[in-house]
């Protein structure tokens, strides 16, 4: 990623790492999040924490539905977090812990996102 | 003898009428364990990835997961610990094979309840607004939400029944900066610094509480969470019981069982790749529906690929006792 020119991202409206750490340490650290916003991209989703494959894909699909609503970046990742800790809990079968709560945003989080 | 046949058929009268109401009959009874020998159980490890690093398959931690809408306009009366609530069935949940969830709206249509099929588990949730106000003239405080907690959870169960629960609480809320913004959950109560020097914004999402036993160090399925919006209001409870009494539980001994867990995680990578190290997450202890114990034990594992490109990944390791 760093050897992206600047701004070579810079068409991008959204990107998201549905992976493991991708935005540890959060604004003032180096990860994956901060060095693709610095490429150009309008706004970077990450997670801070290590997560769950499929939590974090069903956070996805939350985050998505709720975007297509439109809602607003940030309020779509507060619609997400919702539907996991609504979807998720289950006291037979406490597996494990929720992860995707460790969301960051790089970039502007009050957008909407539509098609023009 | 005639005043004994009175009294029985208006026992089975009131019994009857009970079950044409469609009323739980709270039994808030622990039994013990039985039938369980805790010397012999069986250890499985599920990763949280899916780049081939491991043996297993990824882990499904919410398994099998359904939604029947029912179309039933029939209004029925459902007891959740003290209170009684006239609902209508909205939808049953079926997660895995064994537990189901009951969605219940009550008449004004701003409450939701679930009746979950462990023992005497249900959860209120407020759809809009909430169940329990906060004073407005009182200081929002932990003690102060603590109290409020309390009253709120004496309409539902007798509050002895959480004197051996572990209390705890929790903030969660979202950070605005003016380039980035971030979720995160404080173990603590927490209210933002007023004269906040930095650029910084926090916003409290919501306050909670929750009373957990343990067993062990284990946590078990026997909690009681309490949710509250920023401004204290309750907007939510959920009230686990197993019935279990967790001290008939003989389990062995816990550092071996983390070293067994350990091992199996370690001989669950692939050939290629290498464990580093790890750090505990998170470790529980489940009655399930089926009669069955378990243990899950969540690592957040370091592994090396060809001895080079550490990273890390979660693993469940799920510790299962068998029946004797």
């Amino acid at each position: 990623m760093e050897s992206l020119p600047s701004g070579s991202l810079s068409y991008s409206e959204l990107v998201i790492y549905g992976a493991c750490e991708t935005g540890k340490g959060r604004d003032v650290e180096e990860n994956l999040v901060n060095a693709t916003y610095n490429a150009g991209v309008r706004t970077v989703i990450g997670f801070e924490k290590s997560v769950w494959n499929s939590e974090t894909n069903e956070w996805c699909a939350a985050f998505f539905h709720a975007i297509a609503e439109g809602e607003t970046i940030y309020s779509a990742c507060y619609e997400a977090d919702y539907y996991i800790a609504n979807n998720w809990y289950n006291p037979c079968n406490p597996n494990v812990e929720i992860t995707t709560d460790s969301w960051y945003i790089a970039g502007e989080e009050y957008i909407t996102l539509t098609n023009e | 003898m005639k005043r004994f046949v009175v009294v029985a058929v208006v026992l089975v009268c009131l019994t009857a009428l009970l079950i044409s109401c469609g009323q739980t009959v709270l039994d808030w009874e622990r039994t013990p364990v039985e039938g369980i020998d805790f010397d012999l159980y069986h250890i499985q490890v599920s990763s949280g990835t899916e780049d081939g690093a491991f043996k297993t398959e990824t882990v499904e931690p919410t398994g099998y997961y359904s939604e029947e809408q029912v179309e039933s306009a029939e209004v029925e009366t459902i007891q959740l610990g003290k209170r009684n609530y006239k609902v209508t069935l909205q939808k049953i949940i079926r997660r895995g094979q064994d537990s189901e969830e009951r969605v219940f709206e009550d008449e004004s249509g701003t409450i939701e309840c679930r009746l979950l099929s462990l023992k005497q588990s249900f959860r209120i949730r407020a759809k809009t607004g909430f169940l329990s106000a906060f004073d407005e003239q009182t200081v929002l405080s932990e003690e102060t939400l603590k109290d409020h907690a309390l009253r709120f959870l004496s309409d539902y169960i007798e509050l002895s029944f959480i004197e051996n629960y572990d209390y705890s609480c929790t903030t969660r809320d979202a950070v605005h900066t003016p380039n980035a913004a971030w979720g995160e959950t404080r173990d603590e109560f927490f209210i933002p610094p007023t004269d906040n020097p930095s650029d910084e914004t926090i916003e409290i999402v919501y306050y909670s509480m929750t009373y957990s036993l343990y067993c062990g160090s284990y946590r078990t399925n026997d909690y009681v969470t309490i949710t509250f919006d920023p401004k204290g209001n309750i907007r939510e409870l959920l009230v686990c019981f197993t019935g279990v009494d967790w001290s008939s539980v003989r389990l062995p001994n816990e550092d071996m069982l983390q070293k067994k867990a350990i091992g199996a995680i370690k001989a669950s990578l692939n050939s290629n790749y290498r464990y580093e190290d790890s750090e505990l997450v998170s470790q529980r202890i489940t009655y399930a529906e089926d009669g069955k114990i378990f243990i899950t034990c969540s690592y957040s594992v370091k592994i090396s690929r060809d001895g080079n490109h550490d990273y890390s990944t979660l693993c469940a390791v799920r510790i299962t006792f068998d029946k004797e």
